[in-house]
């Protein structure tokens, strides 16, 4: 009797201890992009945080996002999309950038990346973790890019030069028709006014 | 028959005078500088809102036809109540430079005097209310589209905005030179 429930309270110790965590650790995986717009032809950055919270090490870390970004859709400028770490230490963590360009417009879908790493050095079992996404992105054309947000400073000002003859000219004539009367005619109403 | 002749010319110049057809080196001014006018934004909407003249060839077409033709009728519209109001306020001084030239040449009568006046108000008022039509007219069609354009209708697509700024700016103009008194 005494050895069974003693036997139950180890069993419940050991299940509490286990689910403590006391031994394994997980790798937590952010995935963002630092750019606030996405642009066809202009650089895209991502950035891969890999956050080890736990107590002990991890090895053989190996993400892999090749299929997020397709080469057919976009080019790799910087870094790899399957980056290898032999491993994080506890309580570390580390960032990852890779650098792409878009080579087409449109509203596109990065899901996660996909993290695969061993809890102990002999223990070859993987386990295999997910980033957080970004989801849906709208990468807008080049060209709406410019629209919206280049200064365009010479472009005003060849405007002004063009249009000002249109408008300048005509007030200059009427300006001095206008002055000449109204000179003769107030000469007139002084020469007037003397007599 | 000298009479009648010199009647039916007063007629003639209080017809000219009064009429509101404008002559035909008159009607090439206006139209000339409308036609100039509605094109020169074209360069600012190709350059600042990305519109090629390949795919909106036809909005621009369209737009500048509609804008030259009513900023026409505006040029003529304001000349015409300025002519008149111009030609009241020049009378005198008109009436004074034709006294200058005439003050040397005695064999003038009052009737040659009288009719190288009216002539000569006729032309200063019509050029001045030309002038004056023109410039006036092209600064508030330019502002006006300026302002929809980039200010209020900045974050509409390019057709969008394109098109009611050319129309409401267009509509603005000539009403406004319709209304005055």
């Amino acid at each position: 009797m005494f050895s069974k429930t003693a036997l139950i309270l180890l069993a419940f110790i050991s299940v509490a201890y286990s689910q403590t965590d006391d031994e394994e650790s997980f790798l937590f995986v952010t995935k963002q992009t630092v750019n606030r717009f996405i642009v066809q032809g202009k650089e895209l950055t991502i950035k891969y945080g890999l956050y080890n919270s736990g107590p002990t090490t991890v090895f053989n870390v190996n993400l892999n996002d090749v299929h997020s970004y397709p080469s057919k859709y976009y080019e790799l400028l910087v870094g790899t999309l399957n980056p290898k770490w032999e491993r994080i230490n506890a309580g570390t963590n580390l960032t990852h950038v890779v650098v792409l360009k878009p080579k087409e417009s449109g509203i596109s879908n990065s899901s996660h990346a996909i993290v695969t790493y061993q809890k102990s050095e002999k223990n070859t079992e993987v386990q295999r973790t997910y980033s957080s996404e970004i989801g849906d992105v709208y990468i807008m054309t080049g060209r709406e890019y410019d629209r919206r947000f280049s200064s365009h400073v010479i472009d005003w000002i060849l405007f002004t030069a063009m249009a000002s003859p249109c408008i300048v000219f005509p007030f200059f004539l009427w300006f001095n028709s206008k002055r000449k009367y109204e000179l003769l005619a107030s000469k007139d109403k002084t020469t007037k006014k003397a007599q | 028959m000298s009479n009648q002749r010199s009647t039916s010319r007063d007629e003639d110049l209080l017809l000219q005078d009064f009429s509101r057809n404008v002559t035909t080196k008159s009607r090439a001014l206006f139209s000339g500088n409308a036609a100039v006018v509605s094109a020169i934004p074209l360069w600012l909407f190709w350059r600042i809102h990305q519109m090629d003249f390949s795919s909106y060839f036809i909005h621009f077409i369209l737009g500048t036809i509609v804008s030259t033709y009513f900023l026409n009728l505006a040029y003529q519209n304001m000349k015409f109540i300025l002519k008149h109001k111009i030609a009241q306020k020049r009378e005198e001084a008109v009436n004074r430079e034709i006294s200058k030239i005439f003050a040397s040449d005695k064999s003038a009568n009052k009737k040659d005097k009288d009719d190288r006046v009216l002539t000569r108000k006729n032309e200063v008022a019509d050029f001045e209310a030309t002038t004056f039509s023109i410039f006036y007219n092209n600064t508030f069609y330019l502002v006006c589209l300026l302002v929809l354009s980039f200010f209020v209708l900045k974050n509409f697509s390019p057709t969008v905005n394109y098109l009611f700024s050319v129309a409401l700016s267009t509509a603005m103009v000539f009403l406004f030179s319709t209304g005055q008194k």
